[in-house]
């Protein structure tokens, strides 16, 4: 084989590799205030990662900057190898199948059942009632909560609450995985059945991706950690912990 | 468009929902639209049957002329002649004292006993003309120029009343139909939007699950469609109701006015106040999506 060639394959690989590529990023909101400056961040195909960062620091601009809920002033985000800095408004409900997410208060309908609300992420890109049938369950059984499919949000536990946030996000079988602080509103040991959930899922090839605050997830999980401050990224570090 | 025949379940289960999130104000919204669409069908039914009984009269509008009662049928034969040339003049005939008296009978109905009370028949012989509305000043001037001729009663007062109705019921419906257009558009635009506010948190996961716009959008759209075809159907029983009294009142004592028929007035105004409700709905659902477009 050519150099030329197994170049133009390492070059594919890695194109494919690559989930997501941020390349000087950076955001001001209307009152000048600099949100996120200067941002890169590489994130390969079924990697782990945590975002962390006091209170203001960017987190979930960042989030919120990958989603196209706002768009950056400067900078190329590219997802999938698509530059989604160029996407037509109609184009951002295509980008947005692509990516799960789970936010802090989780969300949910509240007039619609556990199974409604994750049939339903699966009825709004306009899947064929048959696959919704069929997938519902095995991500409900996946996240534990087969037997709760006929309740409403209101009467479930605010852990069980996100794990059918969980369901809802993976199971159009998004390429990633976005978490702004899933645990925020629950206690330790809930939290960890979210994290058991979350590396389940990582596993299964979806790369995660979550802003969090908690320190002792962080700590004992030895994944790989991306420190914001005051909107720079301070620190990018493989089997990191929340502190230096 | 067939996505949105295959979700049909979820989209009227929405719509259910958004009213009922603002049960109270969307109930009032559809009463307040209700009413303003019914004065829309009373204003246009008063504006399509005083046209339509204008229109009737002016087709058989004709004036009578009396003569000199010592007229020979001859002379008659040659008055009637003369007015015949006139420009304007359709056609002429003399209604003798009988059919004259005939006739007054038939107006009267039930009232004709009156009649009775008369020993001779008091009613004299006349010519009448048929003639081209337009034209009846001339014409008259023409017959008072005429010899034997003692007096022309013309229907002008009763014509030109007719017509000022008519001219106020156009004049209303047209003020009344852009009014209805503006206020039901106005009203349904809030209500979508009062509806888009309450719902705001839900839209926005819907866009974040990657919903499409128009998937999110849909349901509003058919929320105001439904409460403006809602205003329209009631608007159009009730206008029913009481253009069915208005009719019975007309038609019974006024025989001889000639209205349009009751069947096809009602059908008409049903098509009419239905589509035009439900083009109201659509643009000012249009409206209220687009004006909070920008805000969520
Ligand atoms: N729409 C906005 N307009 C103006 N300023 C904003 C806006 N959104 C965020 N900010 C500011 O940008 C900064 C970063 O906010 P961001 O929400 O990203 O923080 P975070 O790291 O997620 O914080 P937390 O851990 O508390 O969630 C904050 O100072 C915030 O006030
Ligand atoms: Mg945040």
């Amino acid at each position: 084989m050519s150099s030329f060639k197994q170049l133009q394959l390492y070059v594919r690989w890695k194109g494919r590799d690559l989930l997501i590529e941020m390349v000087n990023v950076s955001k001001k909101f209307g009152d000048g205030f600099r949100a996120l400056h200067n941002v890169s961040i590489n994130i390969k195909n079924g990697e782990f990662v945590f975002i962390v960062g006091q209170s203001g620091a960017g987190k979930s601009t960042l989030i919120k900057l990958l989603l196209k809920e706002i768009s950056a002033d400067s900078g190329s985000i590219i997802i999938n190898n698509k530059d989604i800095s160029k996407l037509k408004r109609k184009e951002i409900p295509y980008l947005r199948r692509n990516i799960g997410v789970v936010f802090q208060d989780f969300r949910l309908l509240q007039d619609k059942t556990v199974y409604e609300n994750v049939a339903f992420a699966m009825e709004v890109i306009e899947a064929p009632g048959k696959d919704i049938r069929r997938k519902v369950p095995i991500v409900l059984s996946l996240v534990g909560l087969s037997k709760k499919s006929d309740l409403y949000p209101h009467q479930l536990s605010g852990g069980e609450q996100q794990r059918v946030s969980l369901a809802r996000a993976i199971v159009n079988g998004p390429s990633i995985l976005i978490a702004d602080e899933p645990t925020g509103n629950l206690d330790p040991d809930t939290s960890w059945e979210i994290m058991k959930n979350l590396n389940e899922i990582n596993h299964r090839g979806t790369t995660v991706l979550m802003a969090t605050h908690a320190k002792d997830i962080v700590d004992s999980m030895k994944k790989r950690v991306i420190e914001i401050e005051e909107g720079i990224v301070i620190r990018d570090e493989q089997r990191g912990g929340y502190e230096v | 468009m067939k996505k949105y025949f295959y979700n049909l379940g979820y989209f009227l289960k929405e719509v259910k929902n958004i009213i009922s999130l603002n049960l109270l104000s969307n109930m009032v919204t559809l009463l307040s639209i209700a009413l303003i669409l019914f004065i829309l069908t009373m204003v246009i039914s008063g504006w399509w049957i005083s046209g339509d009984v204008l229109g009737a009269i002016q087709e058989e509008a004709e004036i009578s002329v009396y003569f000199d009662e010592k007229f020979s049928d001859e002379d008659i034969a040659f008055l009637i002649k003369d007015i015949k040339i006139i420009t304007g003049v359709k056609d002429a005939r003399l209604v003798e004292e009988i059919e004259a008296h005939e006739r007054m009978e038939k107006i009267l109905g039930k009232e004709a006993q009156v009649l009775e009370y008369f020993d001779d028949n008091p009613f004299s012989s006349f010519i009448e003309v048929n003639i081209q509305l337009d034209k009846v000043n001339i014409i008259i001037e023409s017959l008072n120029d005429m010899r034997g001729i003692e007096y022309i009663r013309d229907n002008r007062e009763v014509l030109n009343r007719l017509q000022n109705i008519s001219e106020i019921f156009s004049f209303l419906g047209i003020l009344v139909v852009a009014a209805a257009g503006m206020t039901t558009l106005v009203i349904i635009s809030h209500i979508i939007r009062l509806g888009i506010h309450a719902n705001r948190e839900q839209i926005n996961t819907l866009r974040l699950l990657g919903a499409p716009e128009g998937f999110i959008a849909f349901p509003f759209l058919l929320a105001g469609l439904f409460l403006t075809i809602g205003g329209s159907i009631i608007a159009v029983s009730l206008s029913g109701f009481i253009l069915k009294h208005i009719y019975g009142q007309i038609s019974g004592p006024l025989p001889f006015i000639p209205l349009p028929s009751f069947g096809e007035l009602i059908s008409n105004l049903r098509v009419l106040i239905i589509v035009a409700g439900g083009l109201l709905g659509l643009v000012g659902g249009l409206f209220g999506l687009l004006s909070t477009r920008k805000a969520l």
